[in-house]
């Protein structure tokens, strides 16, 4: 991919609705984008693959959500996008071994806007009333089938990052019931108290505090990771997760896991590869680092909290790829 | 130090008894884990405020300047540690904290002691 020519300006283009299912088709560069009743068919010139269509969904809207993340977001082994920051790539085959050694590989680099644009539109052509991609699949519908009444409700939602600290004056606040989002089942056995806070006159507006946990438990959406508290680059998010990360995760800088309730089962692999390179099951109260030369993907059992801590500094995704940082964060002279 | 990324990290403290004044050149961040914490804040004097790069140091002095107030934390709460104050955490029983914040002067770090290898 070369970063330094900025892409020419690529719109999707929509075929006519399919006679018998009512989906539309997609091209959209290289890539066309055709869904059935069960299946997404992603062809470009060389290839064509398939992924489920609820395993596709969940990731492309997660992927419009966050901006395309940081670094890669595999829907699977074979198809993703690698985030530029100003650039997205979507690749084919571009990270398997076997599709790179036969030559079926394919990458294409558009702009942000052009990206997030098409995959909204393919999204919302595909997504029925009655199904929700960021929902647990226990808490919605299928998405199986014929196209329906296309889903009125907004395509992405709880992705409003904190600027300094979730609930802090002019900031964003916090879930509650007043905002809509009720505490989830699989939360109801804790208990949610306010912290005491006594400010001083003149003062309330400069210390504060709320209950994290309370927080997060009222998240109506999966592997969702948002910002609650940031200080210059250090960014900790937090996520309420259930049934599997509908992503793979190619990191391109480090980033750290405490788990903070229950259980997540991940994945580990080699980023380019994609050879198997470790398991990791974290249960609440560990701790787990993430290396920059890595992708992985999480299965949790029952729903749980998960903290993620980020390094945002900006330009750090090219000192990892080009070695001036080692990809693993404790060194062994720290050891 | 319990994460690392960089300049920045995570930290865990055990939280018991009347902790030392501590103040650091930027925001951090407190989540107690277990357990029921005071914090305590003060407005730092302009020659009270820290002149290192980054973390939490520990005060040679209590502060001089005006009490902003307390807050009392319990399991899953997250407490603001704002940048200009001085905070002294208290608690009768142990209890424990998660801070985000970055390394700094009172950094420790045992990773040998702390991961586990197989």
């Amino acid at each position: 991919m070369n970063t330094e020519v900025t892409p020419e300006k690529v719109s999707v283009i929509a075929s006519e609705p399919d006679p018998v299912l009512g989906y539309r088709s997609f091209q959209f560069g290289g890539f066309k984008f055709t869904r059935d009743a069960y299946f997404v068919h992603i062809e470009w010139p060389k290839g064509i693959h398939t992924i489920e269509v609820d395993r596709f969904l969940r990731a492309m809207v997660r992927d419009i959500g966050w901006g395309f993340f940081y670094g890669w977001i595999f829907f699977d082994d074979i198809f993703g996008t690698q985030n530029h920051y100003g650039t997205v790539d979507i690749y084919a085959g571009a990270y398997s071994k076997g599709h790179k050694d036969t030559g079926v590989d394919y990458l294409e680099t558009f702009n942000t806007d052009d990206v997030r644009v098409a995959f909204e539109t393919i999204s919302k052509d595909w997504i029925n009333e009655g199904y929700d991609p960021l929902s647990a699949p226990l808490e919605t519908g299928s998405p199986l089938g014929a196209k329906q009444q296309e889903a009125s409700g907004p395509l992405i939602r709880g992705f409003e990052p904190a600027r300094r600290m979730l609930g802090l004056a002019g900031d964003v606040q916090p879930r509650s019931d007043e905002t809509g989002h009720p505490i989830n089942r699989a939360f109801a056995d804790l208990d949610y108290d306010k912290p005491d806070i006594e400010a001083e006159p003149g003062f309330e507006d400069q210390i504060h505090a709320f209950n994290l946990f309370d927080h997060i438990a009222r998240a109506d959406v999966t592997w969702n990771p948002s910002f609650t508290s940031i200080t210059r680059a250090c960014i900790c998010c937090v996520t309420s997760e259930e049934h599997m990360l509908p992503v793979i995760h190619g990191n391109d800088r480090n980033e750290w896991f405490i788990q903070l309730s229950d259980e997540i089962h991940w994945n580990i692999q080699d980023k380019n590869t994609g050879n198997p390179r470790g398991r990791i099951v974290m249960k609440s109260g560990d701790v787990c680092a993430m290396p920059a030369d890595i992708r992985h993907q999480g299965y949790s059992p029952k729903r749980s909290m998960l903290m993620v801590l980020e390094n945002g500094t900006p330009g750090l995704e090219e000192k990892y790829a080009n070695g001036e940082l080692e990809p693993f964060p404790i060194t062994a002279i720290r050891w | 130090m319990v994460a690392s990324n960089l300049e920045y990290c995570a930290e865990t403290a055990r939280a018991e008894g009347t902790s030392p004044w501590y103040r650091a050149p930027h925001d951090e961040f407190a989540i107690v884990m277990e357990g029921e914490i005071e914090f305590e804040f003060y407005q730092l004097e302009e020659d009270e405020k820290p002149t290192h790069e980054a973390g939490a140091e520990i005060m040679p002095a209590d502060p001089k300047g005006k009490r902003m107030g307390k807050i009392t934390a319990r399991r899953g709460h997250e407490v603001l540690l704002p940048q200009g104050s001085a905070y002294q955490l208290r608690s009768a029983s142990p209890g424990v904290v998660l801070f985000q914040t970055s390394a700094g002067p009172v950094s420790v770090e045992k990773w040998s002691e702390i991961c586990v290898l197989d």
